[in-house]
């Protein structure tokens, strides 16, 4: 049964508890154990939590009196730049090593707590969450499970290998230019960017005030769906928290693809694109249409200038929020961080305040786009995961940046704040990951999800195991 | 990229007086060389009376 357990979805995971097939206690011990005997190889934990018992234990006590929440007894890893009371919140740089430990909890932490989610370890990302390859030189890479010497994708890389392993069911991770999408696109597990202000940020290490956002990582849409039910909602001590009222998501799982209308940005997806990638999107679209769903072509013409704006924004931004961190830190960030933070000297106060106009822009065409559309359809990432240390990859003939070709198709919807959910949608003749991306209006998380779990009731890439 | 926008981008650099490992320019002109080359493209654009996005007060008022 241990070994089982760590196969299970929240969603089975939730039913095996409330039937007394398995104790939290148990869950836990499954999920201890198989980090203690394969993290090895993984490297996706910073470290497990030593409270993690006793709130199984509460788990288990509230099942059996009926008072247990949503994801009682549920085991969910956090990446290391949340708040995780008496932890060391590390933020995957040598830099913050030796902090004080967490007095308490981010928000969206005590949320998954207040849930019943047994919070049981702190997971590896790229070094203050800026980039999206998850290669941490200084305290260790996550593996890519499904691929030797690729990328996990990051910068939530710990939250995804952890997933996509079987070492957790469920991860929190943080998204500024597509930190939850593109390890979920790489390690073939789902996550969900939601809406800006639809969860909040409190004590969670900002990278980029206006591009920020926390969502959560699983291995299926329902799972996703029950994790942003707990972590949904106004929080008055974060002030871009939206007062928004929270809906049913999981009620909305059961809505069928039959009229749903999905739109292609195809001037923008069509390239540059790994082919097998560009395979696999049109594959999923046919799936979706098979499914009783609309697919027609939509224009955005401001996405031709989504990688500037997200450039401009990130390197300014981080250059003001980081830099203090930078000054105290001495000799403790990576070369990479302090080479990124440095760059945003050439982002100018014109630059800046050019992007900011033009993301409304921006966010103007992706409104009129969905106004006559439910999601916008488009592959998650261009290219599966390339390998640790490649700068550069060939696509449709050029030469593309890794940098800029991995975060082409997410980065736009954090400058719009709009919610995104990536999820698997094939393989490479290689074995790797391909994710498909579905982006909705503001606060329609349920619309979203609702569409994913069409299309992963219609196919079974969700359900693949990797090798590692 | 392109010999002149990385020249561009080297000039720039100097100028703002950026301080990276002389090995490592290389490297960032291959990297962040065509994203930072498009932000004169990006502050050229008419923009005509287009005010900057505020995400925590524009979403909400489009929230259903």
């Amino acid at each position: 049964m241990t070994v089982g357990l760590v196969e299970l979805s929240v969603a089975e995971l939730r039913e095996t508890l409330r039937t007394r097939r398995a104790s939290a206690v148990e869950v836990l011990a499954a999920h201890v154990a198989a980090v203690r005997e394969r993290d090895v190889r993984v490297h996706a934990f910073v470290q497990l939590a030593d409270d993690a018992h006793a709130a199984a234990r509460a788990a288990d006590a509230a099942l059996r009196d009926g008072t247990a929440g949503p994801l009682a007894g549920i085991p969910v890893a956090v990446k290391d730049l949340f708040a995780v009371r008496g932890l060391v919140r590390g933020n995957g740089s040598p830099a913050c090593a030796h902090d004080p430990p967490a007095e308490r909890d981010a928000a969206a932490v005590a949320r998954l707590r207040a849930a019943g989610a047994v919070v049981f370890g702190t997971t590896h990302m790229h070094e203050l969450a800026f980039g999206p390859t998850g290669v941490n030189p200084a305290l260790g890479t996550p593996a890519n499970p499904w691929g030797e010497g690729r990328v996990p994708g990051g910068s939530s890389s710990g939250s995804g290998a952890a997933v996509a392993a079987r070492l957790a069911p469920a991860a929190l991770g943080s998204d500024t230019g597509g930190s939850i999408r593109i390890p979920a696109s790489f390690c073939g597990v789902t996550g969900l960017k939601p809406t800006y202000g639809r969860v909040s940020r409190g004590g969670m290490t900002p990278l980029a005030w206006s591009l920020d956002h926390a969502g959560p990582i699983a291995r299926t849409v329902e799972d996703v769906a029950l994790l942003l039910q707990a972590l949904a909602g106004h929080d008055p001590a974060d002030p871009t928290s939206a007062r928004v009222p929270v809906p049913d998501y999981t009620a909305a799982l059961g809505r069928s693809a039959r009229g749903l209308r999905v739109g292609v940005p195809r001037a923008f997806t069509a390239a540059p694109i790994d082919p097998e990638v560009g395979r696999a999107f049109d594959a999923a679209l046919a799936t979706l249409a098979a499914e009783g769903a609309v697919v027609r072509d939509v224009s955005i013409p401001s996405l031709a200038y989504a990688g500037a704006m997200l450039g401009a924004t990130i390197l300014a931004e981080s250059a003001s929020g980081l830099g203090p961190l930078l000054a105290r830190a001495g000799d403790g960030p990576s070369v990479e961080l302090r080479v990124y933070l440095e760059l945003g000297k050439v982002v100018t106060a014109r630059h800046y305040v050019a992007a900011q106009r033009l993301r409304t822009r921006l966010y103007d065409e992706v409104s009129t786009a969905l106004a006559t559309t439910d999601v916008l359809a488009m592959p998650a990432t261009i290219l599966p995961a390339p390998r640790v240390g490649e700068l550069s990859v060939r696509l449709d003939g050029a030469d593309v940046g890794v940098l800029d070709a991995i975060c082409r198709t997410t980065g736009p919807f954090n400058l719009t704040g709009l919610p995104a959910l990536a999820l698997p949608c094939g393989t490479t003749g290689g074995g790797l990951p391909i994710g498909l991306q579905l982006v909705g209006r503001a606060f329609a998380e349920a619309d979203v999800l609702a569409a994913g779990q069409a299309y992963q009731r219609a196919t079974d890439w969700h359900r693949a195991r990797p090798p590692l | 990229m392109h010999d002149d926008a990385a020249k561009r981008l080297r000039e720039r650099m100097a100028a703002e007086r950026v301080e990276v490992p002389a090995e490592l320019v290389d490297l960032i002109v291959a990297a962040a060389g065509p994203m930072i080359g498009a932000l004169d493209d990006l502050a050229a654009l008419p923009l005509d009376d287009l005010e900057p996005f505020v995400p925590a007060r524009r979403l909400p008022d489009d929230a259903p």
